[in-house]
């Protein structure tokens, strides 16, 4: 509460209650900064997670899931190759 | 008329067929069935956390999927603007059957019998859900290249335009 004199707050009053407004701006930030779980708690954990998952042999886990893609990829190359060699030459207009 | 060239419709159909195969277990599989995850021999989903865990590379999953149906579509776009190639339902079906059953193929061995990431359906029988999967995949390998072999005699007459 600003005090006043002659109807007037006075100077220091109305710096104190600034700074009380920001300092009190300033601790909710931090706190919800700092208790990320009561204020988001699904994001929290999918924060985790993925911290988890780039921490623990991500590189091993994601040749694992590409390995399988690559290999249909490069037999699909292969036949992509194989065509062009017995198909028909000398006839590749563009519509 | 000449013999078309088959090569780029079942290169398409090869990518299309991983693709969209790997999107078929992806949803009935992990998310419809809840069988398995990606990793939910490593760390299975028994709390929130290794749920999220096993959903984070499911996500990396679906979108290697995503990323191999969509240059299977970019190579059909561009085989279709050929000439030469032929325009063969046949060859695009038996091609994707084929893409599909070779990823079902690699991936169960890879995954399930290599790396044990994960089984088809963990607990007593899983060896027989496993190889039964590996045989799926052979099965569709076969069935591919069969379907496949009906549109050998196709012809495309070169256009005009």
């Amino acid at each position: 509460m600003i005090e006043r004199q002659h109807g007037r707050p006075t100077v220091s009053r109305v710096r104190k209650a600034r700074w009380d407004s920001a300092l009190a701006w300033a601790w909710t930030l931090a706190l919800l900064e700092a208790r990320p779980a009561q204020a988001c708690p699904d994001c929290w954990v999918g924060r985790r997670a993925r911290q988890w998952v780039f921490g623990d042999h991500f590189l091993h886990y994601l040749m694992a899931a590409v390995l399988p893609f690559l290999l249909v990829a490069a037999l699909s190359a292969l036949a992509g190759t194989l065509g062009r060699e017995t198909g028909p030459r000398g006839d590749q207009v563009k519509r | 008329m000449k013999l078309a060239n088959r090569g780029p419709v079942i290169s398409a159909g090869i990518l299309l067929g991983c693709g969209l195969g790997a999107f078929v277990d992806g949803i009935l599989l992990h998310q419809l069935l809840q069988w398995h995850n990606m990793l939910s021999s490593v760390h299975a989903p028994v709390d929130l956390l290794s749920m999220k865990y096993n959903m984070v590379w499911d996500g990396a999953f679906h979108a290697l999927a995503w990323f191999v149906t969509v240059l299977g579509v970019w190579r059909l776009w561009r085989a279709g603007k050929r000439s030469d190639v032929s325009w063969s339902t046949p060859t695009l079906v038996g091609a994707a059957l084929l893409g599909w059953g070779a990823f079902n193929f690699v991936e169960g061995l890879i995954d399930h019998q290599l790396l044990g990431l994960h089984h088809v359906h963990p607990g007593a029988h899983e060896l027989t859900w496993d190889l039964a999967f590996l045989g799926l995949g052979v099965l569709q390998t076969a069935l591919g290249g069969v379907i496949m072999g009906l549109g050998s005699g196709d012809y495309r007459a070169p256009h005009s335009s």
